[in-house]
């Protein structure tokens, strides 16, 4: 397995938009992970401050992208905003995995009635319209972040449960597991050497893109006003000044917007390059067709090698 | 014979537990929304009630029931076709929603139609061109068009084509001064078709482009990035090398192949797409004012109106689970490896 | 999939995009040609109407339709607020007492389905919306009910009996029903109705803007025939077919019904009032001269849009977007007179007196003191928006009266800190010194999610309250929600201590403001008030005389003003805008056109 991830790295790397795609999320990350740490102190003003005398200003050296209605900082809003979506919308799918991980595994090595019972749930909950499901959980609960991550978990973790469902079918027909079976090894020892490894990639691959789902689905809930307390800076909640201010100051919404394209864009980059070396088709393509170029590139360097 | 007979077992067993799952699917629905709502009757009375009039409600609705008891009579009432009064705007709740679920479908089905155009055609052109400048600019075009927030194109929609350049109306399914025709599928598009009323069938279309593709824009490069994974996996096939090898014209062995082959990949996730498609445009309903099922759920769940938030659920979920089992019909019908057993 | 079905298809998209094309060219051709004989007024406004039935409506949209579709007895005369037009009564008398209201009824009225009017057909119509009990009924209810069986049982309308009688040709014991003096509405003959008032909730007692009242749909003449062959009338229900269909004997009716997206209204054939000579019109009731009103229901930014395009011609939009829309040619914005802003939304903090909190005035004065009016208003409104002192609100009859010697409450937070400290609580002056004292609880401040104002001001005043030592939690609830809990009426009610309420109209007159806010049915502001206050109330609705009405409202308000029991906020202006093209709109503070004016009859195109 550990040739492989090398492998598949160089691959990601090498390709122009995987690789842009981790660069723009590594980026937004520190810039996250610097929010955490120094807190409002990294910032030219605190997000939250109102300051009734300088709203709605357009961007000035000041304010590098303007102020909002109460006269906030749109740019230090947005650097407060960036851990708030990145980091909620991985802690969505990181749970909507663990659950589906869990599920999926007693479902696909244990089978029988399990198997059915949990399957049956996973279609009852996959058959819910995600969004307003989660606008009507999250809209009786009151808006609160806890409250808007709960409502999308709520119908988040089925696609994991097949996903992990359907790699450990695959996996549990290999002899690995089978001789484990045969010589009577714990459940959680083939769990752990045997399943695990084999479907954490496909796993891993599907929840990178997931992230940026989820933060498309979260920044919606801000922008229709549902789930996130008022003053939070959240760039979906910080867009939708847009459907107001689109005449009079579209920058305050488009700039926010902006970012949550930026990032979502990332996790997709980022998750279609990993799909192009995790499909085998494509691999198998991509590898042929390297080699193919390769063999190209001998025969004229032997032609032109040969002395004529 | 026997692939029929087991492919006509293979259905009636999934239809059976569809129905199951959509049973368990309503009691779950009715029970989170009687939970999660605590206090309806004051907010169906409407604003500045009088106590008589809120006792009236609760009456009307049975709310002080045990949950069990209303959950029964729900339940009695579905089946029997009764789906009961919205208590917000007093009308029934069959006829709004059979108002509104058409106008969706309508919207839905047309942008379904604009992705698989070009969502097939253009991951042919991709895989036909892998590795390519082509390829790298169609898929970063449909990445960037998936990782765009739904409102922020609708509204850019809004903007470029209908103020800036006067194109196409903002808002609204048709224009409110011409006369509908009779409703026989309640899609509008379809209806005047039907009734041979051009004038209509145009205003109708003239209202339906600049939602269906601004909803085609946001969607099409799932089925763009399948179809060009599916035709370039195809190509490699063995089979697809022996026809190759029989010398069949390239090109034919392109088409045919190729193309069935990336749509039974595309065609399952097109039938579950159509469930996420059809609740992710609540947005594009709102902004463009479109009178469909999502601009209603959102009304809806504002208003605490449950009684409608159920049905809504409901239904969606029957149609999900009836496009996930016309998916593994097909699947099975397409494939021959599916209906000998082993599941996905 | 053979390439033939593949050509196939093709070729069918092909048509149909070349017959849009075609006919998209058509269309447009047809609009520009509609321009030069328009026939259609396009009015676009923001929220669709909660029902089409005048016993349940209750919203600007709602009455908006109810005015051009259904009619009642009398109506506001032009821009007046207290003199009335004859509408479907010719002629009126008020007996010496305030007591009795005889209305003559005009002949020859039909509705737009051919069905008769008359004194039968009004009587039905009363006891209708009193007995469906709906959210509004308390406007007929003041003062009118269906029985007095409590009391003097001297008359019980019941379903029953309405659902039974034939109003076009009643029986006698019918009109032997219907003739009854002693009840709430009299038939003396078939074009001759009483209403003796006093049955109501107000207790025996005259209603001096009892005639306002009777301008609202809630009194509005419905078809029996219409109703009985759809439901009947049920006790406490609504009716689902009047609440989506509208046969009224007004000058509009309803051509088309696109829930949530927009209502047409074409001019009625049948309209009585066309046929009438010209010296018996008034504004109310003359026939319209534009044929369609299409009333589309969109977002505001495609509002703008419109108007920019020249889609629209007449629109309602928040003040806040005064500057862009004026920057739009061809398109006239006014800011309407103040009383116009104060019928939409007159804007208060209140303080729940019962919680132990907010007893204690001082408290009360720290938080009025506390807050930042103008600062809310130049940077929410714009500055288009006025401070005001209520309960009358600015622009109302009495407004100037009642607040002589007053002066809108001031920011002032030095004060504000020192009287929270004199409260006995921990407090912080301008200049950041900290006076000793309590901690004050952390509260729940209470306001409308739905409303982007109010999300503003809440999150100014939070800052306020807390720059003075004054720590709330903002809960931000719907708009369903939020009116069930400031009325009173949900359970959490208490939860909620103080927070931004707002009032608008019921009916134009300013008792409609002094009996809700002065008698306490909000949230919260039932505590203060005593028998003195009610009676200053009751004093104002009953008399007659101009001075002795403007009196006992200036001790209400003086009397309000002391207690600090509300901190006054503002009223925002109201904005009238139409295309140049368009002209003959009348405002009248009663009406719901746009939002501001009452009848579409008047419109025309220059």
């Amino acid at each position: 397995m550990k040739p492989f991830l090398r492998t598949s790295l160089r691959i990601v790397l090498r390709n122009k938009l995987s690789a842009s795609g981790l660069f723009i999320i590594l980026f937004f990350a520190s810039i996250a992970i610097l929010y955490i740490i120094l807190g409002n102190r990294l910032l030219p003003y605190n997000p939250l401050r109102i300051n009734l005398s300088d709203a709605n200003s357009p961007p000035t050296f000041s304010h590098l992208f303007g102020t909002d209605q109460l006269g906030r900082d749109i740019f230090s809003r947005i650097v407060a905003a960036i851990p708030i979506d990145m980091g909620l919308s991985i802690f969505i799918v990181f749970a909507s995995a663990l659950l589906g991980l869990f599920l999926g595994t007693i479902a696909g090595y244990f089978r029988g009635i399990a198997e059915e019972i949990i399957m049956r749930a996973t279609d009852l909950f996959f058959a819910f319209p995600p969004l307003i499901m989660s606008m009507a959980i999250a809209a009786t609960l009151g808006p609160s972040l806890v409250n808007a991550a709960f409502s999308i978990i709520f119908v988040w973790w089925p696609p994991y449960v097949r996903l992990v469902r359907g790699s450990t079918l695959q996996v549990s027909t290999s002899d690995f597991i089978t001789m484990s079976k045969v010589l009577n090894t714990k459940f959680s020892k083939i769990l752990l050497k045997g399943i695990l490894p084999n479907i954490a990639t496909t796993l891993i691959v599907y929840a990178t893109m997931d992230i940026g789902t989820a933060m498309l689905t979260l920044s919606t809930l801000g922008f229709l006003g549902i789930g996130i307390p008022v003053y939070q800076p959240e760039l979906g909640l910080m867009s939708s000044v847009l459907t107001t201010t689109l005449y009079t100051h579209p920058l305050e919404g488009l700039i926010p917007a902006f970012f949550i394209f930026i990032i979502v864009m990332g996790f997709s980059l980022i998750g279609e390059g990993m799909a192009e070396v995790i499909d085998p088709n494509i691999r198998s393509h991509l590898f042929s067709r390297r080699r193919r170029l390769e063999e190209m590139g001998k025969s004229k360097d032997a032609e032109a090698k040969t002395p004529f | 014979m026997e692939g029929k007979q087991e492919l006509a077992y293979f259905i009636l067993k999934r239809i059976a537990v569809s129905l199951l799952v959509i049973l368990g699917t309503i009691v779950i629905v009715f029970l989170i929304s009687h939970y999660l709502s605590r206090d309806p009757a004051a907010l169906w009375a409407g604003p500045k009630a009088r106590p008589s009039t809120i006792a009236a409600v609760i009456k009307r609705y049975g709310l002080n029931e045990p949950i069990w008891v209303q959950l029964y009579d729900f339940i009695k009432d579905f089946f029997t076709g009764n789906f009961g009064t919205d208590p917000v705007t007093g009308l029934s709740i069959s006829s709004e929603v059979f108002f509104y679920f058409p106008n969706t479908i309508e919207l839905v089905l047309t942008s379904l139609l604009i992705i698989i155009l070009s969502g097939v055609g253009l991951g042919y052109v991709a895989a036909i061109n892998f590795g390519t400048r082509k390829d790298a600019i169609i898929r970063i075009i449909y990445t960037a068009a998936w990782a765009s927030p739904t409102f922020l194109v609708s509204i850019l929609a809004v903007i470029v084509f209908s103020s800036y350049l006067p194109l196409f109306p903002s808002s609204g399914m048709y224009s409110p001064t011409i006369i509908p025709p009779a409703r026989i599928t309640g899609m509008f598009i379809l209806d005047s078709l039907i009734g041979l009323n051009f004038g209509d069938f145009v205003d109708g279309i003239y209202h339906l482009i600049l939602p269906a593709f601004t909803l085609a824009f946001l969607n099409f490069g799932i089925i763009t990035r399948i179809s060009r994974n599916g035709i370039l996996g195809v190509k490699w096939l063995p089979y697809v090398k022996s026809a190759r090898a029989r010398g069949l014209d390239e090109k034919r062995v392109n088409r045919h192949h190729i193309l069935r082959n990336g749509l039974i990949e595309s065609n399952t996730v097109i039938a579950v797409m159509f469930g996420w498609l059809v609740t992710g445009d609540v947005i594009v309903e709102e902004i463009f004012s479109w009178p469909g099922i999502g601009k209603f759920a959102y009304s809806a769940i504002s208003g605490d109106d449950y009684p409608v938030l159920i049905f809504i659920v409901i239904t969606f979920t029957i149609l999900v689970i009836a496009a996930n089992l016309i998916a593994d019909i097909m699947y099975a019908a397409l494939d021959p490896r599916i209906r000998l057993g082993g599941s996905e | 999939m053979k390439s033939s079905v593949i050509a196939i298809i093709v070729v069918v998209i092909a048509l149909i995009l070349i017959a849009s094309a075609v006919g998209i060219y058509v269309v447009d051709h047809n609009n520009t040609a509609a321009k030069t004989t328009p026939q259609t007024l396009v009015v676009e406004e923001s929220q669709y109407p909660d029902s089409l039935d005048p016993a349940v409506t209750f919203t600007t949209p709602g009455w908006e339709i109810m005015n051009q579709v259904y009619q009642g007895l009398v109506a506001p005369n032009g821009t007046s607020e207290t003199t009335f037009v004859p509408v479907l009564a010719t002629n009126w008398s008020i007996s010496s007492n305030g007591m009795n209201y005889t209305f003559y009824l005009r002949h020859n009225v039909t509705f737009s389905n051919g069905d008769p009017f008359n004194a039968y057909v009004m009587w039905f119509s009363l006891y209708r919306t009193m007995t469906m009990n709906q959210a509004p009924e308390f406007i007929l209810g003041q003062n009118m009910a269906t029985n007095n069986t409590a009391t003097n049982n001297t008359f019980n309308i019941t379903p029953t009996i309405l659902n039974q009688i034939n109003y076009t040709s009643p029986n006698s014991t019918d009109i032997q029903i219907m003739g009854n003096v002693k009840q709430s509405v009299q038939v003396v003959n078939p074009y001759e109705l009483t209403i003796h008032l006093g049955y109501g909730y107000n207790g025996y007692l005259p209603f001096n803007q009892f005639l306002m009242t009777l301008t609202t749909p809630m009194a509005a003449a419905v078809d029996p025939i219409v109703v009985e062959a759809n439901g009947g009338v049920v006790a406490g229900q609504t009716n689902q077919y009047m609440s989506g269909n509208a046969i009224g004997t007004g000058f509009y009716k309803i051509s088309a019904i696109v829930p949530s997206q927009s209502i047409t209204l074409v001019e009625n054939q049948n309209y009585w009032g066309k046929n009438l000579p010209q010296n018996q019109l008034n504004d109310a009731i003359s026939p319209p001269h534009i044929k369609y009103v299409a009333i589309e229901y969109k977002p505001a930014s495609a509002i703008i849009s419109d108007l920019k395009g020249g889609k629209a011609q007449i629109v309602e939009a928040p003040v806040t977007d005064y500057s862009t829309l004026n920057a739009i040619k061809g398109i006239t914005v006014k800011l309407l007179p103040i009383q116009f802003g104060s019928s939409q939304n007159s804007y208060f903090v209140y303080m729940d007196q019962l919680n132990s909190s907010f007893e204690n005035i001082d408290v009360r004065m720290a938080v009025t003191y506390a807050i930042n009016y103008t600062g809310i208003i130049n940077s929410v409104y714009g500055g288009h928006a006025v401070q005001w002192i209520g309960p009358v609100p600015p622009g109302f009859e009495y407004y100037n009266q009642t607040i002589s010697g007053l002066s809108p409450y001031n920011y002032d937070p030095a004060l504000a800190a020192q009287d929270l400290n004199k409260a006995g609580y921990r407090s912080v002056l301008p200049n950041q010194t900290v006076l000793k004292g309590i901690r004050f609880p952390t509260l729940n401040f209470l306001y409308d999610s739905d409303s982007s104002s109010q999300i503003s001001a809440a999150q100014i005043i939070q800052q306020n309250l807390a720059a003075i030592g004054i720590n709330v939690t903002l809960k931000g609830l719907p708009f369903p929600t939020y009116t069930s809990v400031v009325f009173g009426l949900a359970s959490n009610s208490t939860q909620y201590p103080i927070g931004i309420n707002f009032y608008t109209e019921d009916y134009s007159a300013s008792i409609d403001y002094v009996s809700a806010l002065a008698d306490g049915y909000y949230n919260g502001t039932s505590d203060y008030y005593n028998s003195t206050v009610f009676n200053w109330s009751v004093n104002a609705s009953t008399s007659f005389n101009d001075t002795a009405i403007a009196q006992n409202l200036t001790y209400i308000t003086h009397a309000m003003y002391a207690n600090y029991s509300m901190a006054w906020l503002y009223v925002p202006y109201f904005m009238s805008v139409n295309a140049n093209d368009v002209t003959g709109m009348i405002p009248n503070t009663a009406g719901s056109g746009a939002g501001y004016f009452m009848y579409y009859n008047t419109v025309q195109f220059t």
